[in-house]
């Protein structure tokens, strides 16, 4: 998934609990990486049309895309392949250079609508010329799934951190809060968070130019180009990461306006970050008021 | 000497068939008229309903004849209904207030721990 994954545990059993992350996350890669041609994911995507025969954690988490897809009225939207791949991003981002100019117009989203799925015989059939990116809601789950891992295996307390986007479980050892800074923000907050999970969705790491022109990943669904919408950065708290993550997507692409008023619709809070550098608390996010972000 | 000279009055005499050619005129140029306005008419709704369409992010691009997914629009979402399994913060002071820079903590708080981890963008 292209990223660090940090665990914390009680000493210990922090080792073991680091080696059960790590061979979860390594089997949600080999089954979701669109980077990678052997993966469940690249076949679906190249079986579009067809009815294929998936595995669990892929039929998870097209369930889970397709939902969020539904509770976001589509702002959230995994069929944004088509356009991710126009805009140059085709690759993993370590391996990026500078890709040519789109040579197809934008496509947009809307294709999720059209997914069927079939729990009963575990298969799922992709419209003809639909692409699938889980990115947007796979570390989440695989986050999830490592805090349910762990606690399965009577840990009483953990964290674990994929890039950022993290969880918690129990309390750290002697602590009421486990204590996570956010980046991007001057004077940044410490969150005192007892439970649930907080994720940022942002324009500033993957990001590149095409023949001169500035991308990000974070694709509008409305226009199939990168999101503009006058924010460049949105945490959210939530109960599980994959929500934090799709919420934070999602509201990044509605802007701030309508992007805080999701995040309230949806009893979550979050810390919205303009291309102004002006902060927007949503919900019960702790301090409220507004600061300039770095 | 002033001359004067008024212009012609000239009236224009119709004949029944004449102004029977002019009512029958006029009636077919006011159903054509009418035609437009209910094709107009349901044009303005079709793009109202397409607008409205829209706003629901993604119109769908389905062609005829396909089936469509029977769940995929529709069905009641349960994505971000957690139940008891939601977030919190302690509300006991240690967080440092977001209008406040970090180096002046109101008098009474407790210094805040240093963060164990920290959110990254994705």
């Amino acid at each position: 998934m292209g990223t660090d994954v940090l665990v914390l545990a009680p000493a210990g059993r922090a080792v073991r609990a680091a080696r059960l992350v790590e061979e979860l996350f390594e089997e949600w890669e080999a089954a979701l990486s669109r980077f990678r041609p052997e993966s469940e994911l690249s076949r679906l995507n190249a079986s579009a049309g067809l009815e294929v025969r998936v595995g669990p954690i892929v039929l998870a988490a097209v369930e889970a895309a397709l939902d969020a897809a539904r509770a976001t009225a589509g702002l959230f939207d995994p069929t944004l392949l088509p356009d991710l791949v126009r805009v140059g991003y085709d690759r993993s981002f370590d391996e990026m250079g500078e890709p040519d100019s789109p040579a197809a117009r934008p496509r947009g989203g809307g294709d999720w609508r059209e997914i069927h799925v079939d729990r009963g015989r575990r298969t799922v059939r992709l419209p003809a010329g639909c692409g699938l990116d889980l990115g947007g809601v796979a570390k989440g789950m695989a986050v999830d799934a490592a805090i349910e891992l762990l606690t399965a295996t009577g840990l009483e307390s953990a964290l674990v951190d994929a890039g950022g986007d993290l969880r918690v479980h129990g309390l750290p050892p002697g602590g009421a809060a486990w204590h996570v800074g956010v980046a991007g923000v001057q004077h940044a907050p410490v969150l005192p968070l007892v439970r649930g999970a907080l994720a940022t969705s942002g324009t500033a790491r993957r990001h590149w130019p095409q023949a001169g022109t500035p991308r990000h990943h974070l694709i509008d669904p409305r226009t199939g180009e990168p999101a503009a919408s006058g924010l460049r950065q949105v945490t959210v708290a939530a109960g599980s990461c994959r929500a934090a993550e799709v919420a934070a997507t999602a509201a990044l692409v509605a802007g701030p306006l309508l992007g805080r008023g999701l995040l309230e619709h949806h009893g979550l809070a979050g810390l919205l970050v303009t291309d102004d550098g002006r902060c927007l608390a949503a919900g019960r996010w702790p301090g409220g008021e507004t600061v300039p972000a770095a | 000497m002033r001359l004067s000279c008024s212009g012609p009055t000239v009236a224009v005499m119709s004949t029944t068939t004449d102004r029977e050619r002019t009512r029958r005129w006029r009636d077919a140029r006011v159903g054509v008229l009418r035609r437009r306005f209910a094709i107009g008419s349901v044009l303005a709704f079709a793009g109202l309903v397409g607008l409205a369409s829209q706003h629901a992010v993604g119109s769908s691009k389905r062609r005829a004849g396909e089936p469509r997914a029977p769940s995929a629009a529709t069905a009641r979402t349960t994505f971000f209904d957690e139940g008891d399994q939601g977030f919190e913060f302690d509300d006991s002071g240690v967080a440092t207030p977001l209008h406040e820079p970090a180096q002046t903590p109101a008098p009474a708080a407790q210094p805040t721990p240093p963060p164990v981890a920290q959110t990254g963008v994705s």
